[in-house]
C-alpha cells in the first residue's frame, strides 16, 4: 500500500489506454448503429420544417402569380386577429377537453363491464377494438352512410319512431356532436384496452383481501380500483390528447369542416388555407402555431399528471 | 356475492348488446356491398339485400380499388422494410448502450406525437422542389419518417427483454458483429420485429393526410382512392362497400392479436 | 491452454462503485482455479475482465506472458459457461455446439467430427438434435459445456455455471466438470458463491470479498489455515463459530465476558489479546462440545455459559443452535443427545482446536487443529 499510488502512476498511464480504448471503440459503435436512424429523422424532420418556417415569414401564395416577399410575422399576427383561428381552436379544444374525458369514462365502463365478465374476456376485447384497427376513411364512410338523413338506416328507424331526427353532419347545431361522437366512438377502445392491461396488472389478491375486509363494491371501486388504475388513466389521457389534435380524416369525409365554419379544427384550417385556398404562407404559420399549441398544451398536462400523482402518493402514506 | 349466474349472464347480454350496438354501422356497410345501385337509395333502406350481388366488388376493383390496393402494398411494405432495416441497429444501440428512459428514448418516441398536418406543408412545399410530388418514394419517405420512431422504440422495448448472456455467448464463441446481429439478435428478436412491422404496415395502409396532400394522379392508395369516389353528390356507396371490405376487413382479423399486443405492451411501460 | 496473470487488476463502475481492488493472482497453466466470494465480492467482474466482457479500469491481463486487455473475447480465444441463458434458443443442440466452429470457417465434415466427440464425452449425444427450449436445465448446461469445450480454448470460464440446478444434479455435474478438466487439462476459472463447489472441484481457490483479495490457495490450506476471520466463517460447510471478548481480567488474564457472560479462557488465550484486552476467538462447529449443569468440563478447555435456541437430529450427527447473549454458534455432535428449547448449557472448545484472530484487523493469529501457527498471507503482502 506504501508505494501504490506512485506504482498506479507508473505502471498505470500505459494500461489505462486498453479501458480507455475499449470504451471509445464502444461509443464508436453506438454512434454507428444509431446513424443511419437519426440522420435519416434529422433530415426528415429538418428539411420540410426549414421550409415550413420560410412559407410562414413570407406571402407565399401558390395561386397568385405574385413574387414572394417576406412579410415578418404579418401571417401570424393575421391569423391570431382572426375570427376562425379561435374558433377552429375551439374546436380542437373540444376534440381535447371534451371528446377524450368522454372516451376516457366509458373505456372504464367497458374495461369493468369486460373485466367483470368471467369468460371470453379477449373475445370481446378483440372486437371491440375494431372500431381503431380501422382506416379513419372507412370509419368516416361507415357512419356518412349510416347517418344520411334520407337513406341512412338510424333516422329511418327514428322516423319509424314518429320522431323527426336532425340531419345529423348535415345540420349547423348536429354536425359538431356528431363528429365528436365519431372520434369517441373510434378510440374509446384504446382507452378501454390500456386500462383493461391496468386492471389487469391489480392482484387477485387485492380484491379478495378487500372482500374479506368487508369492503362493497363501490368502496372497493373507489378505494382500490381507481387510485391503482390512476397511472393508467394519465396516460390514456396524454395519448389521447396528443392524438386529439390529428383528428382531420373523419372531419374531411363527414363534413368538410361544415357546415359553415361549424367543424373546422386547426387540422382542417391549416389544410383548408394550404391546400384549398394556397395560401402556403398563412398556412405554415398555423402549422408552427398549432405546434406551439400542443407542446404547450402536453406540457401542462403532463405537470398537472405529475402533481396528481404526486398527491396520490402523498393521500396513499 | 353478486358473481351469480344470473349476473354473469346478464353482463354476457349487456355486453353483446354493446357490441352489436358499436358494429352497427360497420355491419350496415357489409350489407350495402352486396346491395345493387338501385336499392342504395331507398327510403325507407332494405336492410337485408333485395337481390344480393357480388357486382361491386368486380367494378370497385376496375374503377381504382385494385390500383388502389396495389400502390398502398407497394408503399406500405417498403416503408415498412426501411423502417425496419434503420431501425433494428438503432433499436439495439439504444436498447443496451442507453438509460431505458432516457433523453433519447423520449425524443424519438416523441416525433411520433406530432400530428401530421404540421409537416404536411413543409413537405409538400420540399417536394415540388425536389420533383417528389406524386411519386411511390415521396411517400415511402414520409411513411417511414412517419413510422420509424415507433419501430425503434418498440424494437428496443423488446430487445430489453432478450438477456445479454446470449450475446455475450455469441461474442466469446467469436462471433463478428454481423453474424452477432444475423445469428442472435435477429431470430430472438423475430416476435418482437413481427409486432413493429405489422404496426408500421396498419399505419402506413390506413394513412390518409399525406397521400391527399403528396400524391396526385400517378399514385392513388387505397384511403385516397376511396375519398376521391367520395366526391360524387351520390356516391355508389356498394363499390364504396365493396372495397372497403377487401381492402381494410383483413385488418380487422388482426384486432385479436392487436389487443393482446397492447395489453402487454402498456401493463410493460407502467413498470 | 495458457497461464494466466493478472496484474494490479482494478475495476470501477462510474465514479462510485470499486467492484475491483488491485487484485494480482497466477493461475498455472492446466490448473482448474476458483474465484469464491458473497454476491458484490468483485468475483464476476474479475472473471468478465479475463473474458474481455468488459474492459478493464486499470492494471493488466496476460496470458502465456502477452497482455490481451485491448483485445475483444474472439481474439482472446477464451470459451465461457454462463450462470442460466447461454444457449441459443432457437438453435438445437447441435447447432448451438457447432457454432464456435462455424463462424470460424471451419469445413463442414470436421465441425461434425468435433461436435461428436464432445457429445460424447458429455453423454449428451442422444439429446443434441433437439432444440434448447425442449431440454432441461441440467441438459441444457451440459450442451453450453460442450459448445465451450469444442475447440480447445486458451482459457475456460464458467460463471457460476451450475448455480441454478437443483442438489442432486449439481453435485453429479460438479463430479463430471472435475473429471473433464482433468481429461482435458484445460485451464479454468470457475466464479461460484458456494464454498462446497469450490472445495471439492478447484486445485486452488481465490477468496474475495468487497473486491479484494482475502486469501489464496488450496482447498485444504484455506480451510485448516484461513487468513482472517471472514474467510474462516465463510469457508467451510459449516461457518466457523467467533466468540468476541472483552474485559479481559482475573488472575493470569483467565475470566473474560462474552457478550455479558462471564467466560474461563484457556490459558494460550491471553497472549492474543490486544492492549486494550479485546480477544476473538474461533472454532469449527465440530469442535464445539456442550455439557450440561453439573457435568464437568476438561481442564484448560474455553468454557462459555450459553443456552439452546434449537436442536435437530440430521442423521447420526446432532447440529445444535445455540444462543450466547445475542450471539448464535452452532454444535455439531457425533452422538445423539437429548436437548430441550432454552436449556442453559456451558460451551467448551478445547484450547487446541481454537483459533484467534485479531480483534481489530481479523487478521488470523492463531491456527486452530489442522494448523501451525504461521505468518498470514495478508501480512505478507496480500
Amino acid at each position: 500500500m506504501v508505494a501504490s499510488p506512485d506504482n498506479a502512476m507508473l505502471a498505470g498511464s500505459p494500461r489505462r489506454r486498453p479501458a480507455d480504448a475499449a470504451r471509445r471503440a464502444e461509443r464508436r459503435s453506438t454512434w454507428l448503429l444509431l446513424a443511419p436512424a437519426i440522420a435519416f429523422l434529422v433530415v426528415m424532420a429538418v428539411w420540410p420544417f426549414a421550409y415550413l418556417l420560410y412559407a410562414s415569414f413570407t406571402s407565399y401564395q401558390l395561386a397568385v402569380p405574385i413574387p414572394i416577399e417576406f412579410v415578418g410575422i404579418d401571417n401570424f399576427t393575421r391569423l391570431l386577429q382572426g375570427e376562425r383561428f379561435w374558433s377552429s381552436l375551439g374546436i380542437t379544444a373540444i376534440f381535447a377537453l371534451v371528446a377524450v374525458p368522454l372516451q376516457i369514462a366509458v373505456g372504464l365502463g367497458l374495461a369493468l363491464l369486460i373485466n367483470s365478465v368471467a369468460r371470453a374476456r379477449e373475445f370481446y376485447a378483440s372486437l371491440f377494438l375494431i372500431p381503431m384497427m380501422l382506416a379513419p376513411i372507412v370509419v368516416g364512410f361507415a357512419w356518412n352512410l349510416f347517418l344520411n338523413p334520407i337513406y341512412g338506416p338510424l333516422n329511418s328507424a327514428l322516423r319509424g319512431m314518429e320522431l323527426s331526427p336532425p340531419a345529423w353532419a348535415q345540420s349547423p347545431d348536429w354536425a359538431l356532436p356528431t363528429i365528436v361522437l365519431v372520434d369517441i366512438w373510434q378510440w374509446t377502445p384504446l382507452v378501454m384496452v390500456i386500462l383493461l392491461a391496468g386492471l389487469r396488472a391489480i392482484p387477485a389478491t387485492v380484491f379478495e383481501a378487500a372482500r374479506v375486509d368487508g369492503s362493497t363494491p363501490r368502496q372497493t371501486f373507489r378505494n382500490i380500483v381507481l387510485p391503482m388504475l390512476a397511472p393508467y388513466i394519465v396516460v390514456a389521457f396524454v395519448l389521447r390528447f396528443i392524438d386529439s389534435f390529428k383528428v382531420f380524416d373523419v372531419i374531411y369525409i363527414l363534413t368538410r369542416g361544415g357546415p359553415g365554419t361549424s367543424t373546422q379544427n386547426l387540422a382542417y384550417y391549416t389544410y383548408d388555407l394550404g391546400f384549398n385556398r394556397f395560401e402556403f404562407g398563412a398556412a405554415g404559420a398555423l402549422s408552427i402555431i398549432q405546434l406551439v399549441v400542443l407542446i404547450v398544451g402536453t406540457s401542462l398536462i403532463l405537470a398537472a399528471a405529475r402533481r396528481g400523482a404526486g398527491g396520490m402518493e402523498g393521500r396513499r402514506s | 356475492m353478486t358473481r351469480t349466474a344470473w349476473g354473469e349472464a346478464g353482463r354476457h347480454a349487456l355486453l353483446i348488446i354493446l357490441l352489436l350496438a358499436m358494429l352497427a354501422p360497420l355491419l350496415w356497410l357489409l350489407l350495402t356491398a352486396f346491395k345493387p345501385y338501385e336499392e342504395l337509395f331507398r327510403s325507407p333502406p332494405t336492410i337485408w339485400p333485395d337481390a344480393p350481388t357480388l357486382r361491386n366488388f368486380s367494378e370497385g376493383w376496375a374503377i381504382g380499388g385494385g390500383k388502389g390496393i396495389v400502390d398502398s402494398l407497394i408503399v406500405s411494405t417498403l416503408s415498412t422494410a426501411i423502417c425496419l432495416v434503420l431501425g433494428f441497429p438503432a433499436a439495439y444501440a439504444l436498447a443496451r448502450r442507453f438509460p431505458p428512459h432516457g433523453q433519447l428514448s423520449f425524443t424519438i418516441l416523441s416525433l411520433r406525437m406530432l400530428p401530421p398536418i404540421v409537416p404536411v406543408i413543409g413537405f409538400y412545399l420540399l417536394y415540388q422542389k425536389l420533383s417528389l410530388f406524386d411519386t411511390y418514394a415521396g411517400l415511402i419517405l414520409v411513411y417511414t419518417f412517419m413510422n420509424l420512431p415507433l419501430v425503434v422504440w418498440l424494437l428496443a422495448e423488446f430487445m430489453r427483454q432478450i438477456p445479454r448472456s446470449f450475446e455475450e455467448a455469441a461474442r466469446v464463441d467469436g462471433a463478428s458483429w454481423f453474424q452477432l446481429f444475423r445469428d442472435v439478435l435477429l431470430p430472438l428478436s423475430l416476435p418482437g420485429v413481427a409486432t413493429a412491422g405489422i404496426l408500421a404496415m396498419i399505419f402506413a395502409w390506413n394513412e390518409f393526410l399525406f397521400a391527399l396532400v403528396l400524391t396526385g394522379d400517378d399514385v392513388i392508395t387505397l384511403p385516397k382512392a376511396l375519398a376521391s369516389f367520395f366526391l360524387f353528390q351520390q356516391p355508389n356507396w356498394g363499390q364504396l362497400g365493396a372495397i372497403g371490405i377487401v381492402a381494410f376487413g383483413p385488418l380487422l382479423l388482426l384486432s385479436y392479436y392487436m389487443q393482446k399486443l397492447l395489453i402487454r405492451s402498456f401493463t410493460i411501460t407502467q413498470r | 491452454m495458457a497461464k494466466v496473470e493478472l496484474r494490479n487488476l482494478q475495476k470501477r463502475y462510474g465514479d462510485t462503485v470499486h467492484a475491483v481492488r488491485d487484485v494480482n493472482l497466477e493461475i498455472a497453466d492446466g490448473e482448474f482455479f476458483g474465484l469464491l466470494g458473497p454476491s458484490g465480492s468483485g468475483k464476476t467482474s474479475v472473471l468478465r475482465m479475463l473474458a474481455g466482457l468488459e474492459a478493464v479500469s486499470e492494471g493488466d491481463i496476460l496470458f502465456d506472458g502477452a497482455s490481451v486487455v485491448a483485445r475483444s473475447p474472439q481474439e482472446r480465444n477464451i470459451a465461457m459457461v454462463f450462470e442460466q441463458n447461454a444457449l441459443y434458443p432457437h438453435m438445437t443442440g447441435r447447432q448451438n455446439i457447432a457454432y464456435p466452429l462455424k463462424v470460424r470457417g471451419t469445413p463442414k465434415d470436421e465441425m461434425k467430427r468435433l461436435v461428436d466427440d464432445v457429445a460424447e464425452m458429455l453423454n449428451i449425444a442422444h439429446l443434441i438434435d433437439r432444440k434448447a427450449a425442449q431440454m432441461s436445465g441440467g441438459q441444457q448446461q451440459r450442451v453450453a459445456i460442450a459448445r465451450a469445450l469444442v475447440r480447445r480454448p486458451n482459457l475456460l470460464c464458467l460463471d457460476e455455471p451450475i448455480a441454478h440446478l437443483d442438489t442432486l444434479l449439481r453435485a453429479r455435474l460438479r463430479g463430471e466438470l472435475k473429471r473433464l478438466q482433468r481429461a482435458l487439462g484445460m485451464t479454468s476459472v470457475i466464479v461460484t458463491h458456494d464454498p462446497v463447489e469450490a472445495m471439492t472441484m478447484t486445485d486452488r481457490l481465490a477468496v474475495m470479498r468487497d473486491g479484494r483479495l482475502q486469501q489464496v490457495g488450496t482447498p485444504d490450506e484455506i480451510h485448516d489455515r484461513p487468513a482472517n476471520a471472514f474467510v474462516a466463517q465463510f469457508f467451510g460447510v459449516h461457518s466457523m463459530n467467533l466468540f468476541p471478548f472483552e474485559g479481559l481480567s482475573g488472575p493470569d488474564g483467565r475470566v473474560a465476558r462474552c457478550q455479558g457472560q462471564e467466560a474461563l479462557l484457556p490459558e494460550m488465550a491471553q497472549r492474543f489479546a490486544s492492549a486494550d484486552g479485546r480477544l476473538l476467538l474461533g472454532c469449527r462447529p465440530g469442535a464445539l462440545r456442550l455439557r450440561r449443569a453439573g457435568e464437568a468440563a476438561p481442564e484448560g478447555a474455553l468454557r462459555l455459559p450459553g443456552k439452546v435456541y434449537v436442536a435437530e437430529q440430521i442423521g447420526d450427527e446432532m447440529l445444535v443452535t445455540l444462543q450466547v447473549g445475542e450471539l448464535s454458534a452452532t454444535a455439531l455432535l457425533p452422538e445423539r443427545q437429548a436437548f430441550g428449547i432454552d436449556e442453559p448449557v456451558t460451551l467448551t472448545v478445547d484450547a487446541a482446536a481454537l483459533y484467534a484472530f485479531d480483534p481489530g484487523s481479523e487478521a488470523t493469529l492463531h491456527f486452530g487443529t489442522g494448523g501451525e501457527p504461521g505468518v498470514p498471507l495478508h501480512a505478507a503482502g496480500l
